[in-house]
């Protein structure tokens, strides 16, 4: 008897420079799939985007979607939680309808990215940033995940070459899913040699910047039909660190993933699948110690090894699959349902029932934790 | 049934590079580029215009070359256009200097033209038009351009000098070679502009590409075979608007055209981009070689944006006319290496002050 919220509908945009697309057509591409398959108009909607104001100048982001996508007298609302949005949406749509407030919540996240120049969408960034302490400095977040890679590499002996894993591994992943944004295998020596970023940290180790939206319907187990398929969000555990990640662990990630496993009775390995939120290398490499699949320093390794039971980042994650920002942790969400419900376009894990999404704002400052499981 | 452009041919065409030659690699020295980025844009160096040059004497000297290979008496030339995105004035035509210089004035139309990268060859389109119909027995299209790109900007690499010039007239006249077909496609894109007074122009980056620069010259392209019934192995040479080495390469993948067939015409790597003259000294590079007979596919782009595309046919007459004047390999190899410090002052990119 499921009496957690479930999902039966997802929807996605192929994540990628959607030059003839704003916001609201990359939401309402996502959108109208979901509405349409479910069959009902939701009761609440919520939007995450991350930066729509700063990339598009658009805040109310939520109106407008709610009055494109023609849905009367719905409650709109946009969250954002940095790249959590879009995991912390969902989280807020189980709320919802676990109080009874809703019966049908449509989680919709969007970013539009590619409008920007480079120095532009850079300074945009910084709004993710401590505006006080952070921004004025000029410290970016790809020169800390770059400190954070050294500090790993120093600590547990790992050398550069073993991490090149990592980025292998979710291109080969994307080469399977189509609505990945870089759809090509890549070499390990590609890796290496492609620009340097913040040194270790080089281009291929980064997410690119693209265009994407993705939705999910989150509605009462009462008000849906027992007939299709559908996943139920069996529990999310959310937590602000005391400080971002000075040294190479994941303590929010840490946390949170115990606190749910425990919650739930459930190990790490019992989970047959994983989207974790791998903005570089070093934040895969980390969330997956974290989270309890690989001892701390031995994340590479046991990915090269194959040792890790759980499929990790079937969809490419955001290093290949793509990072829109804010919508991210809906596309993780969707990807992860898709899966338990056999119905994911590319790689798929075998039959499982037990999906993880893990989703971190800037590096484990605040992290989610998500546990889906197929639902009958 | 014939075109109007059929009756119209190249009497001949002249090309100009500066002497100066800036290396990438002072560009990744001073401003911190890995060596990686002038490898991807497929540039090893570009020609820097003298302390004394601009786009209207360069325009000159490609044009003297082209009259010296026409042979004709300059006062029969009744139009000069050119196509800058670079001029020494916003107001004062370079086509009326040019014009006087070659003595075609003054009974000649004269006019500045402006699309991006390819105003040269829209200068190129009017004056077959104006040929073709009588109007003017010779007409002389130019393009050149001082490229202009931000300090520390990826463009640095690319952003050259260099002058093209190209004369048409009667095709029973005699000529080098004569045009098959011509074809343009604009629409309204903002890939890249410079707005007034601004001293360089800006770029969207990745919009450049797919919306822009392929989605134009492909649609011109392709308008230009469907109107003459033709395939690209109709073709021996493809002459692709030259922003970098590696567009125009993607580009003949895109519609079909083998690699050996643009190589030849490829200069960019050498001198980099020199925007109203890219294709078309590309288009002269190629009318060093090519054979009597020989078709030739030249497909010019400026953003903004817009393309054209020609069908050339080389003529009897290519021989006796290619030796009056230096072939581009010639020019190309007149090199003298500078550094960043004697670009920025020759380009003037330092401010100075007098009193």
């Amino acid at each position: 008897m499921v009496k957690n919220p479930v999902i039966t509908s997802a929807g996605l945009v192929k994540v990628g420079r959607h030059f003839d697309k704003g916001l609201r057509e990359l939401a309402a591409e996502a959108a109208l799939q979901v509405i349409d398959e479910v069959g009902v108009e939701p009761d609440y909607l919520i939007v995450s985007s991350a930066l729509s104001g700063v990339l598009c100048h658009q805040e109310r982001l939520a109106e407008i979607v709610a009055r494109h996508l023609g849905l009367k007298r719905v409650p709109a609302v946009r969250i954002e939680a940095g790249y959590l949005s879009g995991a912390a949406a969902v989280a807020m749509a189980c709320s919802l309808v676990k109080s009874g407030a809703a019966r049908h919540v449509l989680v919709v996240g969007v970013e539009k990215a590619t409008d920007l120049p480079s120095a532009q969408l850079n300074r945009a960034l910084l709004a993710l940033r401590d505006a006080d302490y952070e921004a004025p400095s000029g410290v970016t977040e790809e020169g800390l995940a770059g400190c954070l890679m050294k500090l790993y590499m120093e600590e547990h002996g790992v050398k550069r070459e073993e991490l090149t894993v990592w980025p292998v591994l979710m291109h080969d992943h994307a080469s399977r899913n189509p609505y990945a944004q870089l759809k090509f295998k890549v070499a390990p020596e590609q890796v290496l040699s492609s620009p340097v970023v913040a040194d270790p940290l080089r281009l291929l180790d980064v997410y690119p910047v693209g265009d994407g939206a993705a939705a999910v319907m989150v509605s009462s187990p009462e008000s849906v039909e027992k007939s299709g398929a559908a996943a139920e969000i069996a529990g999310v555990v959310q937590v602000t660190s005391e400080a971002e990640a000075l040294e190479p662990v994941f303590k929010a990630t840490r946390e949170a993933a115990s606190t749910l496993y425990s919650a739930l009775g459930i190990e790490a390995f019992k989970v047959e699948v994983v989207e974790i939120m791998d903005t570089y290398t070093i934040t895969g490499l980390l969330a997956l110690e974290a989270l309890g699949f690989a001892k701390p320093g031995e994340a590479a390794v046991a990915l090269a090894e194959g040792s890790i039971k759980a499929l990790v980042n079937p969809s490419g994650g955001c290093k290949a699959r793509g990072h829109p920002f804010g919508a991210t942790g809906v596309y993780q969400v969707a990807e992860v349902y898709m899966q338990l419900t056999g119905s994911f376009p590319g790689l798929k894990a075998e039959d499982p029932e037990l999906g993880l999404v893990h989703a971190l704002s800037g590096l484990d400052s605040q992290a989610l934790v998500m546990i889906l499981r197929r639902a009958w | 049934m014939g075109r109007p452009e059929n009756g119209v041919g190249i009497a001949g065409w002249g090309a100009y590079i500066p002497r100066y030659r800036l290396p990438a690699s002072e560009i990744c020295r001073v401003w911190g580029f890995e060596p990686s980025t002038p490898k991807n844009l497929g540039v090893e160096e570009k020609a820097v215009a003298g302390p004394d040059e601009d786009s209207a004497t360069m325009a000159l000297e490609a044009a003297r070359y082209a009259l010296r290979r026409a042979g004709i008496d300059p006062s029969k030339i009744g139009a000069v256009f050119v196509g800058s995105e670079s001029k020494p004035y916003a107001v004062k035509p370079t086509a009326s200097f040019v014009a006087d210089a070659i003595g075609a004035s003054p009974k000649t139309m004269a006019s500045d033209l402006e699309f991006a990268c390819r105003a040269g060859s829209e200068g190129l389109r009017a004056s077959i038009g104006l040929v073709s119909s009588g109007m003017v027995e010779y007409a002389l299209a130019i393009g050149s351009d001082t490229a202009q790109a931000s300090p520390g900007d990826v463009l640095e690499f690319t952003a050259a000098s260099g002058a093209a010039a190209i004369l048409v007239g009667p095709r029973s006249n005699g000529c080098a070679a004569w045009f098959e077909g011509s074809y343009t496609y604009v629409t309204d894109t903002p890939d890249f502009w410079r707005r007034e007074g601004s001293p360089y122009p800006v770029h969207g980056e990745a919009f450049t590409g797919d919306p822009a620069y392929f989605h134009h010259i492909v649609g011109a392209v392709k308008g230009l075979l469907e109107e003459l019934g033709l395939k690209p192995s109709d073709f021996d040479y493809a002459v692709f608007h030259q922003p970098n080495g590696k567009f125009p390469l993607k580009v003949a993948k895109i519609l079909g055209f083998p690699k050996e067939k643009v190589l030849p015409g490829l200069v960019t790597p050498k001198i980099g981009n020199t925007y109203n003259a890219s294709a078309l000294l590309g288009l002269c590079k190629v009318l060093d070689e090519a054979k009597p007979g020989q078709r030739i596919l030249l497909a010019p782009y400026g953003s903004g944006a817009g393309a054209d595309a020609y069908s050339i046919i080389v003529d009897d007459g290519i021989e006796e006319r290619r030796t009056k004047a230096p072939a581009l390999s010639a020019l190309l190899s007149r090199r003298k290496v500078i550094d960043y410090a004697l670009y920025v002052k020759f380009r003037e990119k330092v401010r100075r002050i007098t009193w």
